[in-house]
């Protein structure tokens, strides 16, 4: 059989080889070799019977390590650590390993329980029980709560990931180090350098979380790298600069004729996983392209280059999905949370939420039988949606899971 | 009848340690067996073998998994039923009755008295221990 690519691709499994091997002692192509017309009745745990067993085994580990080679040449088809290694060898491209998200969580002493001296290390807190949890910052800082009064914890997310991005309002549970009578939130300012503490001193060391550089974003960047290649920067050449610029630069958007009076600038809108990035990000790429807005190293001295972030639009998820008691769990609903914020990545700066699509993801973890979603009172979207051309999707969970 | 490439398999306790004890291992000298002697050997790899690592996925039975166990009576019964049952699949053995004893040391002896369908019967013999599995010679195969 002559070896092509797609014959690479597709090893065959222990049970295939082995029948294989059998046919060729049974049928063996050189009519002067014996031919053991009994092999497939030779006897389990026999040496003969188990030597096939070993021959066809090592094939099908040999032929599964032939898929790696041959697809981890292709970028189309490499995944993985081959990829890693393709585009870092050819095009000079590193795979983000992701960020931690690293903020600070308001307590208050609403019982006015206080002076409460902690910790800061002593202390996590999460969204809802058993929820994303952030940890507090193990430096030696030593914190006091006054009586009825406020303090800023400085806090990191137990794991990388853009899911550790919050809506402010949401990190309300204590994890961990349960102080009575003292509540704890995340403000709108959590994860801004610069905001005064309660305390005393500013906010310092905020980080955005990313979620490591997925395989399709590393195929995407590697292919508009071409475009720095190009004179006159093409559409391509802007995005590869702006995803090489932070790692939580997911999605990106090229655009000109923006303003009619201004036909040489470029506005280069910027996105993350969980939505409209921050200005430390937005100063990122605008350092990576343009300095100056104008001009540079990179782009044609009559060319203007502007990065901004997109705007969210919140789109609310609501809806009441009646699920089997049995598999009502707390990881079910994580899982359809999760395919929802992957499907919330996928929708490009400017794209379509499609409605229909919304409540597929939805009910994708319940495949297609009737046995573990058993029904769904859907609320929310119902109409399809329309991103302007600067606008990105955030989603708002709202669902409720009913057992039945 | 078990079927092998000209009657014959190849033995795999062809080796024995400086005790007399065999050692497990595929004879390097490719020693022929057959027979009842083959029938033995089955039954031996059969018990030495764990479960789903021949694609027959009832072949096996890992009596290495009682290493350093602490059997209780109940415990031993069962060992005793699981290495009957387990013998009784290899073709050509009529039964197989089995005593499972363990000493103070913790040492498990097992001897499993193998009825061929010759109507002889033939004892294999293995003791279990921190020092793992070991198998007295098979006398008179």
């Amino acid at each position: 059989m002559p070896t092509t690519l797609e014959s690479l691709r597709t090893p065959r499994t222990v049970a295939e080889n082995k029948q294989a091997i059998y046919d060729r002692l049974m049928s063996p192509a050189d009519p002067n070799t014996p031919a053991f017309t009994q092999a497939m009745s030779w006897e389990t745990g026999s040496v003969p019977s188990a030597l096939v067993e070993v021959e066809s085994e090592a094939e099908t580990e040999y032929q599964e390590a032939q898929k790696v080679v041959a697809e981890g040449n292709l970028l189309a088809l490499a995944e993985g650590d081959a990829l890693t290694a393709k585009v870092s060898e050819q095009w000079n491209i590193e795979r983000s390993a992701g960020r931690y998200t690293t903020a600070y969580a308001t307590l208050t002493d609403a019982a006015n329980a206080g002076p409460l001296t902690f910790s800061q290390g002593s202390v996590s807190f999460s969204v809802g029980q058993g929820g994303l949890t952030f940890d507090g910052v193990n430096d030696g800082t030593t914190l006091v709560l006054p009586r009825g009064g406020t303090v800023a914890v400085k806090v990191r997310s137990k794991e990388i990931g853009a899911s550790y991005i919050l809506a402010a309002g949401t990190l309300t549970f204590f994890a961990r180090g349960i102080l009575p009578g003292v509540t704890c939130t995340n403000l709108t300012t959590w994860l801004t350098d610069g905001t005064a503490m309660p305390q005393g001193g500013t906010q310092s060391g905020c980080q955005q979380g990313s979620s490591a550089t997925s395989d399709a974003d590393l195929r995407a960047q590697a292919i508009a790298q071409w475009g720095t290649l190009g004179t006159g920067s093409p559409a391509s050449a802007y995005e590869a600069w702006a995803r090489a610029s932070d790692p939580s630069i997911t999605k990106v958007s090229v655009l000109t004729n923006l303003d009619l009076l201004r036909p040489g600038r470029v506005d280069i809108l910027i996105a993350g996983d969980g939505g409209g990035l921050g200005a430390g990000v937005i100063l990122n790429a605008q350092n990576a392209i343009a300095p100056l807005t104008f001009g540079g190293s990179k782009i044609p001295e009559t060319a203007e280059a502007v990065v901004s972030s997109a705007s969210n639009v919140t789109v609310i998820v609501q809806g009441t999905i009646y699920v089997r008691s049995t598999y009502n769990t707390t990881a079910f609903q994580a899982n359809i949370a999760a395919d929802l914020l992957a499907h919330q990545k996928e929708i490009p700066i400017g794209g379509l939420v499609s409605w229909e699509r919304v409540l597929g993801v939805v009910q994708n973890r319940a495949g297609t039988g009737t046995g573990i979603i058993r029904n769904i009172d859907w609320t929310s979207p119902v109409v399809d949606l329309q991103m302007a051309y600067n606008q990105t999707t955030v989603f708002s969970l709202s669902l409720t899971f009913v057992s039945v | 009848m078990a079927s092998y490439p000209n009657n014959v398999d190849f033995s795999t306790f062809a080796g024995r340690d400086s005790a007399g004890f065999y050692q497990a291992d595929l004879d390097p000298n490719f020693t022929k067996i057959s027979g009842n002697r083959a029938i033995l050997e089955h039954v031996a790899r059969r018990i030495m073998t764990p479960l789903g690592s021949m694609q027959d996925d009832e072949y096996g039975f890992d009596l290495r998994s009682y290493y350093n166990a602490n059997l209780s009576r109940l415990d031993l019964m069962r060992l005793k039923s699981a290495i009957e049952t387990e013998a009784g699949k290899v073709e050509g053995v009529e039964n197989a009755d089995v005593s499972a004893v363990q000493d103070s040391a913790g040492v498990v002896q097992i001897e499993i008295s193998v009825t061929l369908a010759d109507e002889e019967t033939y004892p294999l013999v293995f003791s279990l221990s921190s020092g793992g599995i070991k198998l007295l010679p098979l006398l008179g195969v």
